[in-house]
């Protein structure tokens, strides 16, 4: 569905100089400094995948997406998606994508939802028949009926989001991208949004995702592409990341009196104990041989806790241990 | 105190510095403007039915509306374009008015420094911009003495205070309604021809040619460009000073009065 | 290009239905905007009954002038009001949300809003054109049928401002903001358009001739219409002149695009 061979882009960034004459000589000098946003890289993603696209900001992650749905051009290598080529056939790759920018609305601001997704069927071609059965089906999977006569404008952000994921698949396009889908969204509408993303892409849609939320990439994919500096730096399954990088969850436990000696023999071999304190300690693991909860009911058998507090590695975590 | 005042008009004219070459490209506009007036007045004055007009009786010809257009364009840029509302509408749209009503300055005098500043901005960079322009192609008059050159920089700084003033009652509406493009966009229409900009306000026929002249718009370009000119005598200052008096009255009232709604609405 | 038509005409239906919504601020902003726009006129008239004619166009025909000229910029406004407002696209970066649609981004900026908030400014414009016309023809100064031609001058008219926009429009993308650059380009070629174009210096005249071609919008039309001395082909060539001038803002346009494919925002 999307093969990127090669692909590279450089940015020219012109030398500002202040004032009159700063600005005449820029118009006729090329001074300034060539910048790699992304460092030839190669990446195929076959239909039904549902991938995570991620790298700190900067790292060339937008610029990629930018040149996967046709707008920027790469200077160098080669780009396919849904078997054309974004930067000859951008009507045509248009046309069998979808895309959500987290933050930004693709509708129209002023109307109704229902006008948007009007227009849009006609911009895409989309039969009446064949747009109100997937209007409908849609609608229903995420509850979309309360605000389909409500203007854009006057919707949440969880409501927006909605809608505009329903706007992007009302085309059934086999390739959707999404830039950040569930940022600013609460727990209840980070999960909706979540199980409606599973639900597609069971259903066949390819899916590429950018996103900084681990819990976004827990729940859903099944394949992370790592870009860096412009560079892929990893691209498999994230429990294999895990496991390669040995990244453990962290547990913290304060106990009600002292940290009793007997936790470092907890599960011998699967866990690391540190004492971080008088009545506290950190307890590492791996999620995928222990569960949390087993962790903690051995810690409660040893003496009565007053809190516990669960960290997960972030993805800048991961990142940064990936190459030192 | 007042030094407040006149920081806030520095920082102000400081801060749009920044755009001063999209200014640039503006005043060329404006410039174009200018010599369509201009053109129109000489069209208008080659007419056979010129003689006929009266206008030369009153001290005008073609050359003499040259002069009033261009020292007019020049002058509008400190007497006539400040922000709309004197951007009041926004802080209220945003709400920051609460806390800007909370500052231990006053309101109005606040507000119009900040104006000024940039009206200050205006005076260098679009003023003097503009008069050259003018004065390198189709040419800028001399005021008609030295009295009316002087005289000329009291009407301006009338005609700009007066404007700050009826500025500010058009933003402060905004403490009523929320929609206040409507009462700016009504003003300003009306007060672009009032002020006469590209005519004299005398020449308007019957009732409003009269009235016009005692109108504060008059203020704002028709009395600063005449008096240069010489075309009027320094005693017409006055009737802009006493707008000034009576529009300042007016200010600080609805100020009181707009503070005291927003205290009980709520932001 | 008939799916664009379908969908546009839908947008225009939907705007005006949101906009009767908040009905009585649409009608005060409609007849307000109209009311001021024509005081504005009237007043000028008034100076202009005085010398009785400019430049051998007496009042009625420089009403014609500026009602064919407003109606036509007026009309852009409200029909391609995103193009005249395209800066904010690239300041915000939206012009990638419209990337990725299949239409040109042009297009799209075309059906992303109709501005029924503005319409009050063709409206009085156009009663301008009508009053002035309608006095033209009792007079004799214009033939029922000339009179016919001028929606088609209206027509041509709001073609050549959004060229002149969209023209404006690519400078952005080399500059970022265009609002200044469009007092130039728009703001005062349209009120020059308002006056007969031959009050003005040569040079300024030629460069609304060929640049900035406001003379197509109503003053060229109207020498023939009026029977000033034009012969009847001028109307064909300034027909043809509008088209040719959009082919090449049109290429201007896809380079300038073609320019932000490759730098980005």
């Amino acid at each position: 569905m999307v093969e990127v061979t090669g692909l590279r882009k450089e940015f020219f960034i012109p030398q500002r100089r202040g004032g009159l004459f700063g600005a005449v000589r820029g118009l006729a000098s090329r001074a300034g400094r060539t910048v790699v946003a992304v460092d030839g890289i190669n990446f195929s993603i076959v239909a039904g995948e549902f991938v995570a696209y991620l790298g700190p900001n900067g790292a060339g992650k937008s610029t990629t997406i930018k040149m996967l749905t046709g707008i920027l051009h790469p200077t160098q290598g080669a780009v396919r998606v849904a078997g054309f080529d974004p930067t000859l056939r951008r009507a045509e790759v248009a046309r069998r994508i979808g895309v959500v920018f987290g933050q930004r609305t693709q509708l129209w601001w002023d109307l109704p939802v229902l006008d948007s997704y009007e227009i849009l069927q006609r911009m895409y071609r989309v039969p009446r028949a064949v747009w109100s059965k997937r209007l409908a089906d849609l609608s229903d999977l995420l509850g979309l009926s309360g605000i389909l006569d409500a203007p854009v404008r006057n919707l949440s952000l969880g409501q927006r989001m909605r809608a505009e994921l329903v706007g992007a698949l009302l085309h059934d396009p086999p390739v959707l991208f999404l830039d950040e889908p569930t940022i600013g969204l609460d727990i209840q509408a980070k999960e909706r949004i979540r199980s409606f993303l599973a639900e597609i892409n069971a259903r066949g849609t390819t899916i590429l995702m950018t996103t900084h939320d681990l819990g976004d990439i827990e729940r859903l994919c099944r394949r992370i592409i790592l870009i860096n500096h412009g560079k892929i730096r990893y691209d498999g399954a994230l429990e294999a990341l895990r496991r390669e990088l040995g990244l453990p969850t962290v547990l913290t436990v304060e106990f009600a009196g002292q940290v009793p000696p007997g936790i470092s023999s907890l599960f011998a071999g699967r866990a690391e104990f540190s004492a971080t304190g008088a009545t506290t300690a950190e307890v590492r693991f791996d999620r995928s041989s222990l569960t949390a909860g087993a962790v903690v009911n051995a810690l409660n058998d040893l003496g009565e806790i007053r809190d516990i507090h669960l960290r997960e590695p972030a993805i800048e975590e991961i990142i940064r241990r990936l190459y030192g | 105190m007042s030094l407040v005042y006149f920081t806030v008009a520095r920082k102000s004219y400081a801060g749009n510095l920044q755009y001063r070459w999209a200014h640039m490209a503006n005043n060329v506009g404006s410039f174009v403007f200018g010599l369509l007036y201009i053109s129109f007045w000489v069209a208008l004055f080659r007419q056979p039915s010129a003689a006929e007009t009266g206008l030369s009786e009153l001290g005008y010809s073609a050359q003499v509306m040259r002069g009033y257009i261009a020292v007019a364009q020049v002058t509008l840029w400190v007497t006539f374009f400040a922000s709309p509302g004197l951007l009041i509408g926004r802080l209220i749209r945003t709400g920051e008015i609460s806390m800007e009503l909370a500052r231990p300055v006053d309101f109005f005098l606040y507000t119009i420094a900040k104006e000024a500043g940039r009206l200050y901005y205006g005076l260098v960079h679009r003023s003097l911009p503009m008069l050259l322009m003018f004065a390198l192609t189709v040419g800028f008059p001399r005021p008609a003495s030295v009295v009316c050159a002087l005289g000329y920089a009291a009407a301006v700084l009338i005609g700009a205070y007066n404007t700050l003033c009826m500025n500010y009652l058009v933003g402060a509406t905004g403490f009523w309604t929320k929609d206040i493009t409507w009462a700016h966009r009504l003003l300003y229409s009306a007060a672009y021809s009032l002020a006469g900009t590209m005519i004299p306000v005398e020449i308007y026929p019957s009732a409003l040619g009269r009235i016009a002249q005692y109108l504060p718009f008059a203020a704002q370009c028709y009395y600063p460009v005449e008096i240069y000119l010489g075309l009027r005598s320094l005693p017409y200052l006055l009737i802009g000073l006493a707008w000034g008096a009576a529009l300042t009255v007016v200010c600080r009232k609805v100020t009181a009065l707009g503070r005291r709604r927003l205290e009980v609405q709520g932001g | 290009m008939k799916e664009f038509l379908r969908a546009y005409c839908l947008l225009v239906a939907t705007s005006l239905r949101s906009a009767m919504q908040y009905r009585f601020s649409f009608v005060a902003t409609t007849v307000g905007s109209g009311l001021i726009g024509l005081v504005d006129f009237l007043m000028l008239a008034a100076v202009l009954l005085r010398f009785k004619a400019i430049d051998g166009w007496n009042v009625y025909e420089v009403a014609l002038l500026y009602g064919t000229s407003a109606a036509a910029l007026g009309l852009f406004r409200t029909l391609g009001s995103q193009i005249y407002e395209f800066d904010a696209y690239l300041v915000n970066g939206e012009l990638d949300s419209l990337l990725v649609r299949p239409w040109d981004p042009l297009f799209l900026l075309l059906a992303r809003k109709f501005d029924a908030g503005r319409i009050g400014q063709p409206m009085h414009a156009l009663i301008v054109t009508v009053l002035a016309a309608v006095h033209l023809v009792r007079s004799g100064a214009l033939s029922p049928l000339a009179a016919a031609l001028i929606p088609l001058c209206i027509v041509n008219g709001t073609l050549v401002y959004a060229g002149i926009s969209i023209a404006t429009a690519t400078v952005g993308f080399w500059t970022t903001r265009i609002d200044d650059l469009q007092t130039i380009t728009i703001y005062a070629p349209s009120t020059a358009a308002e006056y007969p174009l031959s009050i003005l210096p040569g040079w300024l005249r030629g460069l609304l001739h060929t640049i900035l071609p406001v003379a197509l919008t109503n003053y060229l039309p109207l020498l023939y219409l009026l029977g000033k001395g034009a012969p009847w082909y001028i109307l064909p060539v300034c027909l043809a002149a509008t088209g040719f001038y959009l082919v090449l803002v049109w290429r201007f346009w896809q380079y300038g695009l073609r320019k932000y494919n490759s730098t980005g925002s």
